[in-house]
């Protein structure tokens, strides 16, 4: 369980080393950076201002983005190293790409006309395959005397409109052709319409299709020359498409260089921008740093740049306005908890990590609940091939988590002595949950019972950690709180076994009466011990809030504890669900019948209840622990990348 | 049964919302205020926006910085409400906030497209860029021109329409094609989603757009035919394509009026008689506040009208949408110095 130590350090350097400590920072993938005045560790002179430099590099950068894409180039990683940054030369890189932007330009434009061209073959086509039969030339369509004849496209939805609207006035439309997109059509009109038509048809939108000037000829040898066309088009898309291809080989290495390069320049000018202070020749930055990485970052610092100011320091996380930012690290098959905790929140730093806490819960309780030796190896296999990358689902971490879930269940399953929902194949190591139903309850509950205590204890700790006397001492999650919840258990078990209770019954009533008090009245205790004012601002409100939670206190006590039945409820569950499955694999009469309703039942079983589970657990987990330890509003630690 | 499950939370959280919003002695009070700053002071103190208004205070207050600070605030309570709501009236109310995003595209376009102003687009945008996980502010103000305007919006489903229009743009540098059938599309979108609500909740939802886009339509052929000559079937080809309770024969009527007073006798023959006779007696009116008014009073009945259904939430966003533009019209009455009497007359909620 662990949060990682942060310090907080602050270098002072020439600015002439500025691009290049910069450039550290973000190789270093460790660092935060946070303003130069948000609680600096030395007292800054008035002096220092925000730095602030012109970003030469944005421009390029976004040319030679376009550039990469236009190549269809992806954007992996190049090793830059920050020395290179330094010397970058703009002019330099620029004259080499201009050129290469020029011809892909060319080629787009031509492309853009090739495409253009095409769709207009495609418009015509649509139109005059309706006149496919006809035995006139299309030449005299363009001179008629009387009539107006106007050939278009236009977007569906605004072709419904115009024919709603346009029911007032002499003016034909046909459609002709339509696809999910336009419909095509003619208009019709007398001459002296002409121009209203236009002008109706311009409110929606239309596109024109003018006739060329020197089509002519039968409709039928105009669809031939368009069809040709449309061949030749095609062959010249794909002559672009090899052009390209050349130029991604022959240039990718360079651009792909110079991208990483301005990248990593114009990330320095954004981040020393946005955090950095300056004075004259000086320049200053804060930021924080995990303690394990910090050593080597400074003396790869102090021993190139000799002449830099170095300066850090631990922060005690109990002063509140300076709290660091909270970076865990955890074992890698713990790492798939991490994201299952944040997704509770983050640990404030100076807490305790749950992560660890819930791994090892997590995996006991869902092979409790879901042992069966087959079905977990199912599982463990599952999470080797996706860690692999055998199978690509997810990330490599569910693979890891998967085989963990797998581990657990198959452990589980040979205590339980279940194969596949087979019963009588394994012996049973431990007990066999359908024939021991109340017991298997029984143990669930112990088991809850005991991480009740775990994450109370937990509690205590990071109240100690926090010197929050309020929380560590009265409340219920507190000492007062696990001596409350231990007595009572005590004493019913007591009553249980022997008949009677612990202690005296007197006794018993102050031992429960006097906890219950110090909950009620935690925080006028508090100031008590720390010489405050003793009663609150609005005392009303507060023993109002405080009697409901005393209220909850015992009801949770009851409620908590008994939530942890369904680990037993799930594990005889899961030996329920074979058994329906095996009674209709029953019913069958035929083998191969059978044999496939077993498959497919034990196919169901793994998915759903492996969902299910895997739901409950996590609902045990943030309801009942989590909610009783963990706060959750730190700050996640992020530091600047690239 | 199904409306209590899935409206219960909702509704008591706009409900709560509701009960922070300003009373009409507040209206009266901020109308007789002198500057700016005493606006601002007045909203901080004594009203819900102070929490909103925070990052304000203590500095200098601009006009606009107000007003944009106000519908950020605005855009906060919908994502809240948002987060309550499931199914199909998630999906509406999911669409109903892209008229802030189309009006961000349109302010976009202008200021980016003709007028190339960086600054101001940054420090306007209220939805794009700032609600929108894809696109930042940054990849906007940098674009310079339509072709880079197609690659921000790539993905998005403006994409098909800013497409289309891209050649005809680069031709004739007219947006008004574009923001037209954007406007089209938005409610088109917005009726498609409407039909997928529970009838009880179509029936509330219909009755406000359907009345909104009636109104809309009545307006848009009044300001044609007094500024601008075109022909009828064009100008209903610039109308929105919906009728409520105004039939598209009704509109048709009034696209064929010559002129354009006549449109207030013309609809005494419509089912808006009634709405519009003080319009037609007394020419102060001011027509667009006059119909916002209407709805807004819609959205009031609506408020109380029944428990459970779409209509409180779909109440509340007009209802605070008009407060906000009230609050917007005094501001500016304010620091143009107008009379309270003045100012006044330019609100929605016209019985303060």
């Amino acid at each position: 369980m662990a949060v990682s130590r942060m310090k907080k350090f602050e270098i002072i350097g020439h600015k002439k080393d500025l691009d290049l400590i910069s450039g550290e920072i973000i190789e270093s993938e460790s660092i935060q950076l946070t303003g130069y005045r948000d609680y600096p560790l030395t007292e800054l002179p008035e002096e220092f201002g925000s730095l602030e430099r012109e970003n030469p590099y944005k421009e390029l950068l976004n040319r030679l983005t376009s550039l990469l894409k236009m190549l269809d180039l992806d954007f992996k990683e190049i090793e830059v190293a920050p020395e290179e940054i330094t010397g970058i030369d703009l002019e330099k890189i620029e004259k080499e790409i201009r050129p290469i932007e020029e011809k892909l330009e060319r080629i787009t434009n031509f492309r853009k006309r090739l495409e253009k061209e095409e769709e207009r073959l495609y418009d015509y086509k649509r139109h005059i395959w309706l006149m496919r039969n006809m035995d006139l030339d299309l030449a005299e369509l363009k001179q008629l005397s009387y009539i107006s004849l106007i050939f278009g496209r236009v977007n569906r939805n605004d072709y419904q409109r115009l024919i709603k609207n346009i029911t007032g006035l002499p003016v034909l439309i046909l459609e002709v052709y339509r696809d999910e997109e336009n419909v095509w059509f003619f208009s019709f009109s007398k001459k002296e319409y002409e121009e209203k038509a236009l002008n109706i048809l311009n409110s929606v939108y239309f596109e024109r299709l003018e006739l060329p000037r020197r089509v002519k000829g039968q409709p039928r040898k105009i669809l031939e020359r368009a069809e040709h066309r449309l061949e030749r088009i095609e062959i010249a898309y794909q002559k672009i498409e090899l052009e390209i291809r050349d130029y991604r080989s022959l240039y990718e290495k360079r651009l792909r260089t110079f991208y990483h390069q301005l990248k990593l320049a114009d990330k320095v000018r954004e981040i020393s921008n946005q955090y950095y202070g300056e004075v004259e020749h000086l320049f200053v930055l804060t930021g924080w740093i995990p303690e394990a990485r910090e050593e080597e970052f400074r003396e790869r610092l102090e021993t190139v740049y000799p002449d830099l100011i170095y300066l850090s320091r631990e922060v005690d996380f109990a002063e509140e306005e300076a709290q660091p930012p909270t970076f865990l690290e955890n074992k890698s098959w713990v790492k798939p908890f991490e994201s299952l905790v944040e997704l509770y929140g983050v640990p404030r730093y100076g807490e305790l990590d749950p992560s660890m806490f819930m791994a090892v819960t997590y995996l006991l309780m869902f092979g409790m609940m879901f042992g069966d030796v087959g079905q977990g190896l199912v599982f463990l296999l599952a999470g080797i091939l996706i860690l692999r990358r055998i199978i690509r689902f997810a990330s490599p971490e569910m693979g890891l988590l998967a085989m963990g879930l797998g581990l657990s269940s198959t452990v589980f399953g040979f205590l339980y002595g279940s194969l596949f929902g087979i019963e009588d194949i394994l012996p049973a190591l431990w007990v066999r949950p359908m024939e021991n139903i109340m017991y298997l309850l029984a143990v669930a509950v112990g088991f809850g019972i005991f991480l009740m205590l775990a994450s109370m204890i937990l509690s205590l700790i990071n109240s100690l950690r926090r010197h929050d006397l309020e929380e560590g001492l009265f409340s219920r999650n507190g000492l007062t709180g696990i001596f409350l919840y231990s007595f009572i258990l005590l004493s019913l078990l007591s009553i249980i076994i022997k008949g009677g209770l612990l202690v005296d019954i007197r006794l018993t009533v102050i031992l429960l009466v006097v906890p219950l008090l110090l909950i009620f009245f935690r925080r006028p205790l508090t100031n008590l011990i720390r010489r405050r004012r003793i009663w609150p601002e609005s005392p009303g409100e507060y023993f109002l809030e405080s009697g409901f939670e005393l209220f909850d206190t015992l009801i949770g006590f009851l409620s908590n504890t008994v939530s942890f039945v369904r680990i037993g409820a799930f594990a005889l569950n899961h030996v329920g669900l074979f058994m329906a499955i095996f009674i209709l694999a029953g019913m069958i009469k035929n083998n191969l019948g059978s044999i496939f309703i077993i498959i497919a039942g034990n196919l169901l079983i793994m998915v759903l209840e492996g969902v299910v589970v895997g739901i409950q657990v996590l609902r045990l987990e943030y309801y009942e622990l989590f909610s009783k330890f963990f706060k959750g509003d730190g700050k996640k630690f992020t530091p600047v990348k690239l | 049964m199904t409306g209590a499950v899935k409206y219960a939370a909702v509704n008591a959280k706009v409900r709560g919302l509701m009960g922070k919003m300003l009373s009409d002695e507040d209206y009266r009070r901020l109308i007789n205020l002198e500057s700016v700053q005493e606006i601002f002071d007045y909203l901080y103190n004594n009203t819900f926006y102070r929490e909103a208004l925070t990052p304000l205070a203590g500095i200098e207050i601009h006009r606009r910085q107000l007003e944009l600070t106000l519908k950020k605030s605005f855009i906060n309570d919908y994502e809240v409400i948002y987060r309550y709501l499931t199914g199909s009236t998630k999906e509406f109310f999911a669409y109903f906030f892209a008229k802030f995003e189309i009006e961000d595209l349109k302010m976009l376009l202008r200021t980016i497209l003709i007028e190339h102003d960086e600054e101001y687009l940054r420090k306007n945008l209220l939805y794009l860029g700032v609600h929108t996980e894809d696109i930042s502010v940054n990849r906007l103000t940098e674009i310079k021109s339509y072709q880079d305007l197609l690659n921000v919006f790539q993905d998005t489903r403006y994409y098909d329409t800013l497409k289309r229009f891209a050649e005809r743009y680069e031709k004739d540098r007219n947006l008004f094609p574009i923001e037209m059938t954007l406007d089209f599309n938005y409610f088109t979108e917005l009726a498609r989603l409407a039909g997928k609500l529970s009838k009880k909740d179509y029936k509330i939802v219909r009755d406000l757009l359907g009345t909104q886009v009636d109104l809309l339509n009545i307006h848009w052929v009044y300001r044609i035919k007094k500024y601008y000559n075109l022909d009828p079937e064009e100008i209903l080809n610039y109308t929105l394509p919906f009728h409520y309770r105004l039939s598209a024969d009704d509109l048709r009527g009034l696209a064929r009026v010559d002129d354009p007073e006549e449109i207030f006798n013309y609809l005494k023959q419509t089912r808006y008689n009634t709405l519009f006779s003080p319009v037609a007696r007394n020419k102060d009116i001011l027509f667009e506040k006059y119909f916002l008014s209407y709805l807004l009073k819609k959205a009031y009945r609506i408020k109380v009208a029944g428990t459970f259904n779409i209509g409180i939430i779909s109440a509340y966003l007009y209802i605070k949408e008009y407060e906000i533009r009230d609050i917007i019209t005094i501001v500016e009455g304010v620091r143009y110095s107008l009379e309270s009497e003045q100012i006044r007359k330019y609100l929605i909620r016209d019985w303060v």
